[in-house]
């Protein structure tokens, strides 16, 4: 940098002692106080410095640290007024701690002050956990008297029962011990079982309820009766829309604005990692058809065929808009068309079949050499069409066939390439990467499971990539098993299995070859797989990548081929 | 607004400043002096805008025993940078409802302004800005120290800020049977 660049206020030097480095890139190192007593800052500059932290943070590390900040911690029910347990599902993920008593025992130190809770699968999660979730409910109503604002979003899957078998609800437990927070000023259940009686019980007793939302409680019939109530009540309903992971809030006055709004998000959402069905198949088409006061329905991505939608369309009279995009097994073909022309005249129905999103990401089988590629893996390969197949060249007719016919194709393929690849003995030499349907050779492979990948885009690597630098010593795997994306055990990587099934060491190995290049415990201090991601990290595959791989290399023996 | 660090060139903007009485000089510890715009540090620093309106400001300087020059020098730096923005004060307010943070983000600049400073220099800030009553200031480095400490163990966090682990096996032993959600590997 030059002299002129440098900021006015400071002094001039002389040119030879200028050496301007931006500390900004070094802010991650480690520069151990020399004297400064940390832990001899008073207790309020402390826990200033803590409310910087969320609960959960503050639990799993300056609670530990010493004896000082411990009682800082301890002396500040400020501190756990807001307490959230949002964004740690990772830690439960990994079995790293048990949620539902994390919350609890914040709650217990809030010494009922808190004011604000939002549990995401806190208190709910399944049946392993040790506290069962009613019993988190009644803690936080006991702990919290002063508590204005509940957000609890299930996570876990939920008894349904407006479809499938229903089972009888116990999610009205929890209701009951919400009813006895009366200062509830705002409450949010999202995706909860809680039933009519319930949502009585706490409009009943909470009595400065103003803002209540609650989507995806499939188990709620908005009855004439229920909606009157609410409206005596004066309650903003607050709908809950999601958007890429961050929730936004928007109000609308009325109802939720269908019979079953559970069902449209609850198969229509695509952001969540587990619990919502991606892929829908005939049998459960047949399952929507018994929802019959359904009045609009949206699908992604899933595994419905025409007849199945065919069948949707027919039975279920009270539709008024149907959306099915990339369901790559719907074919819009002229029967279906002319039958429900009707209904969709006066109705809409609104399909985006191979738009632009599938004209990106397309696999031609008939194009693949495989005698170019030493390894291919067909994970998800779902959408198999010709590289042209978008737009007009073909008609509806030829591409019916072809994705009629695109299973057993790639399932010929797969056995092709695995007879191929037992002759060659290839096994262990990776030439050819595809991690999930991301493909990293000049062969277009799509998969409907990319996006859920999309942070992690290995074409953006894909320049620097070497294929064969590095061998894997597969022996070397713990018990033979392998972390998936999430960082959790991979259970389908058996011990003895060939590489070729392991899409787990195909990552293994393009960690690898990202560990060649940079230095991992530069960050070591920035992260600590025992702990978890930090929700800022999770959305910085950058740096997540770096930290699995830290975490790999403990399990993996690599060494350069 | 101009800092100056030497003694003699403070001397000559302090005439300056006399004639209009616009600023108020500020002593460190170590007996550096250090000028800042009157209104900012009323703004700003409770404490500061007390001794302003209490007449304890003494134009050769106001002792500021706690302070060293270098943290001084940086609240100077945040007073000045401040002096010329808008107003801080929708900045503090922050009402408590579901989507605001406990305080605001910092800006850009304030974000810049604690990154480079170290460690050392972060802790005498903050001691500085709980001294002299700067709210805002303390938040900006209270939220960089709490940044600091994010995913990180406990013992990463003694590693870092150099604290020693004043508990005994026994102590920790019933740490850790308190914590009982806390599931250990080993």
């Amino acid at each position: 940098m030059s002299e002129a660049a440098r900021p006015p206020r400071r002094r001039p030097r002389s040119p030879l002692q200028s050496v301007t480095v931006d500390l900004s890139e070094l802010r991650y190192l480690v520069l151990p106080s020399a004297w400064r007593d940390w832990a001899g800052l008073t207790p309020e500059l402390i826990s200033c410095i803590l409310h910087g932290l969320d609960p959960v943070q503050i639990m799993l590390g300056a609670d530990k640290v010493c004896r000082s900040w411990r009682r800082a911690v301890r002396e500040e029910p400020e501190l756990w007024r807001r307490i959230r347990m949002r964004r740690h599902k990772a830690l439960l993920d990994r079995s790293l701690v048990d949620l539902d008593q994390m919350a609890i025992d914040a709650v217990e130190r809030s010494q009922g002050q808190c004011q604000e809770f939002r549990g995401e699968g806190a208190g709910l999660h399944d049946d392993t956990s040790a506290a069962s979730p009613t019993k988190a409910f009644e803690v936080v109503a006991k702990e919290c008297p002063r508590l204005k604002h509940l957000i609890n979003r299930h996570i876990g899957s939920l008894p349904l029962s407006c479809y499938g078998r229903g089972r009888k609800c116990i999610a009205d437990g929890e209701a009951m011990a919400i009813a006895k927070m009366h200062e509830l000023r705002s409450l949010q259940l999202i995706h909860n079982g809680l039933t009519n009686q319930g949502l009585v019980a706490i409009l009943d007793k909470c009595l400065r309820l103003e803002s209540l939302c609650i989507s995806d409680c499939c188990n709620i019939r908005m009855t004439r009766k229920m909606k009157a109530k609410i409206k005596t009540k004066k309650l903003r309903l607050v709908d809950y829309i999601y958007m890429d992971d961050e929730e936004r809030e928007e109000t609308e006055h009325g109802s939720p604005n269908s019979e079953c709004h559970t069902c449209l998000l609850y198969f229509g959402r695509d952001n969540e990692e587990r619990y919502v069905k991606r892929y829908v198949n005939d049998t459960e088409a047949m399952v929507i058809l018994t929802v019959r006061e359904l009045r609009s329905l949206k699908l992604y991505r899933n595994d419905l065929t025409s007849k199945g939608l065919a069948a949707i369309l027919e039975k279920c009279t009270h539709l008024e808009s149907v959306d099915v995009w990339n369901c790559v097994n719907i074919v819009m073909n002229k029967a279906l068309r002319q039958a429900k022309s009707g209904w969709i005249k006066a109705k809409k129905l609104t399909t985006k079949l191979l738009t632009d999103y599938f004209n990106d990401k397309i696999f031609n089988p008939e194009g693949l050499d495989i005698y170019l590629c030493r390894k291919i893996i067909l994970n998800n390969c779902r959408g198999v069409f010709k590289d042209n197949a978008h737009g007009s060249k073909f008609d509806q007719i030829i591409l019916r066939k072809k994705t009629r016919n695109y299973h057993r194709k790639t399932n010929k393929m797969k056995a092709k390439i695995e007879r191929y690849m037992a002759d060659r003995q290839h096994v262990g030499n990776v030439d050819y990467m595809e991690f999930d349907g991301v493909k990293f050779d000049s062969y277009r492979m799509y998969s409907p499971m990319e996006d859920h990948y999309r942070e992690f885009n290995p074409k953006k690597y894909h320049h620097s990539y070497r294929y064969n630098c590095w061998k894997l010593d597969h022996v070397k795997f713990e018990h033979g098993y392998g972390y998936n994306y999430y960082g959790k055990l991979d259970e389908k990587v058996k011990p003895g299995s060939p590489i070729i099934e392991c899409s787990t060491c195909l990552m293994f190995e393009y960690f690898a070859e990202r560990w060649g290049v940079l230095d991992l415990d530069d960050y070591a201090d920035y992260y600590d797989p025992s702990y978890g991601l930090d929700a800022h990290d999770e959305t910085d595959f950058g740096m997540h990548d770096r930290m699995v791989g830290k975490r790999l290399r403990r399990n993996v023996f690599v060494e350069r081929g | 607004m101009e800092v100056d660090k030497g003694k003699g060139e403070a001397e000559e903007t302090r005439k300056v400043a006399e004639a209009d009485r616009d600023t108020v000089t500020l002593k460190s510890s170590d007996g550096k002096l250090f000028e800042v715009s009157k209104e900012a540090a009323a703004r700003l620093s409770t404490v500061l805008a007390g001794m302003i309106a209490g007449g304890s400001i003494d134009d050769n300087g106001t002792d500021l025993k706690q302070i060293g020059s270098e943290a001084l020098e940086n609240v100077v730096d945040y007073c000045n940078k401040h002096a010329n923005s808008i107003p801080s004060a929708a900045l503090i307010s922050s009402s408590i409802s579901f989507n605001t943070a406990p305080f605001k983000e910092p800006e850009e600049w304030e974000r810049k302004f604690v990154d480079r400073l170290s460690h050392d220099a972060l802790f005498d800030l903050v001691e500085a800005a709980n001294f002299l009553g700067m709210e805002r200031l303390l938040d900006v480095t209270c939220h960089k120290i709490s940044e600091m400490m994010k995913g990180k163990s406990p013992d990463q966090i003694r590693e870092v800020f150099n604290i020693k682990n004043d508990y005994t096996k026994e102590e920790l032993e019933e740490i850790r049977q308190e914590l009982a959600w806390a599931f250990y590997d080993d």
